[in-house]
């Protein structure tokens, strides 16, 4: 997979089907019947996902844990790729 | 249940349902599946109108979206637009329309397609995802009654829901569904909707012997018609916990604690994955809701049965026989 840009933005894959649990999320693609378990960092990027770019996911996770930037832009990276690689997100190509 | 000019009527669980010109068969099979007069469920709005056409309706499905629904032993492939779905072609097949305030569900072709148990399964699916658009959820599960609790057990086909509930039984518990229960997510009742519990014979023989010699099925299993088992209808219940089950041979039986995450992916198995998306967000709260519950994994492995602990926190005594 190619590095993703802190400046592209992502949207869920349309129909996927989510179960919050509060500290965590579960994901369901209907059209697989795949599902996937997001953590509670994962859970504040799923929820803060659309319109927003990587960088600003990074922000949002340093607003709702006690963790740096940096750090969290790492793990922004990570889960989104996963997300990714799970089908559950894709590019959103619209501007803003 | 009555048939007035041709038209066979019955409340689904307070939903008005009403088959018109359906051949004798298939009108034994609507009332064997979905009639289950026993259940005190107020009317609702929302109804339910099956008809037999003579020929394909109007209007082919060219390029429609094409899904895949998973009943047991086959797949089934819906083509849908917006909220009509088909299967089938120009000789046989079945429509399905879901609205705000009803579903219509058309069938041509019944009599003469060649494989029923395919169409079977093609119309218990069409009527459930339109018992789905009234609000209702199915669960697969076998569901057990004992005071206040109410168990759901969870798990896959032949894991051993059956065998563990004729387990509960003996144990003093009261059986409300072996495989199927429809769910009303806003107060997680469940009416329990088969006729009875279907064990192998051989099961039977070994714990279960006072049961044995019960009506053979087609499969053969015998189905012990839940007044055997001192069920009394109807048999509702308000879900009070869940029970995951496994089986793991070469192991000891036992509890597991499990994470709400483990009762999720579990209860979306259970549920099946709707077809309507309005439908799916009904099945995500009703989900949502459950995996609230307490929960345990019930590995059947094998040793001798034991449902105390994380079920009931009671020292059940499971009598075999």
């Amino acid at each position: 997979m190619s590095p993703m840009a802190d400046t592209t933005r992502f949207r869920a894959k349309p129909g996927i089907v989510e179960t919050d649990l509060e500290t965590e999320v579960v994901l369901l693609d209907p059209a697989t019947r795949e599902m996937f378990s997001l953590n509670a960092t994962g859970r504040v990027v799923w929820r803060a996902l659309p319109g927003r770019t990587v960088a600003d996911l990074a922000a949002e996770v340093t607003r709702a844990f006690d963790v740096g930037y940096d750090r969290a832009l790492e793990d922004v990276r990570r889960i989104v790729g996963e997300l990714l690689a799970a089908g559950v997100i894709v590019p959103d190509d619209h501007d803003g | 249940m009555t048939v007035e000019d041709g038209v066979l009527s019955f409340p689904v669980l307070g939903r008005p349902f009403a088959a018109r010109r359906v051949p004798a068969r298939l009108a034994g099979w609507l009332r064997e599946s979905w009639d289950y007069p026993g259940y005190a469920v107020p009317t609702s709005g929302y109804a339910i109108e099956l008809e037999v056409a003579g020929a394909a309706p109007s209007g082919a499905a060219h390029g429609w979206a094409e899904l895949d629904v998973v009943v047991p032993g086959r797949t089934l492939r819906f083509r849908s637009e917006g909220s009509v779905w088909e299967i089938g072609d120009e000789a046989s097949g079945l429509r399905l329309e879901i609205g705000e305030r009803g579903a219509r569900i058309e069938l041509w072709g019944w009599e003469a397609a060649g494989d029923g148990a395919a169409r079977h399964h093609a119309l218990y699916v069409a009527l459930s995802e339109a018992l789905r658009a009234s609000g209702l959820v199915p669960l697969h599960a076998a569901v057990a009654a004992r005071g206040g609790d109410v168990v759901a057990w969870l798990g896959r086909s032949g894991v051993g829901k059956s065998t563990t509930l004729l387990h509960a039984v003996n144990a003093g518990w009261r059986p409300v569904a072996e495989d199927l229960c429809w769910l009303e997510p806003g107060t997680l009742a469940a009416y329990g909707w088969d006729r009875g519990v279907r064990c192998w014979p051989e099961t039977l023989r070994r714990f279960f012997p006072r049961l044995d010699g019960a009506q053979p099925a087609p499969d053969g299993k015998h189905l012990i018609a839940y007044d055997r088992l001192g069920a009394s209808s109807p048999r509702v219940a308000t879900l009070t916990r869940l029970a995951l089950l496994d089986r793991v041979a070469g192991s000891a039986t036992r509890w597991e604690a499990v994470t709400p995450r483990d009762s999720v992916k579990a209860l979306w198995e259970a549920t099946g994955v709707p077809l309507a998306s309005h439908s799916r967000q009904v099945t995500a709260a009703a989900v949502e809701r459950l995996s609230r519950l307490p929960a345990a994994r019930y590995v059947l492995g094998d040793t001798p049965p034991h449902l105390a602990g994380a079920i009931a926190g009671e020292d059940d005594q499971v009598r075999g026989g």
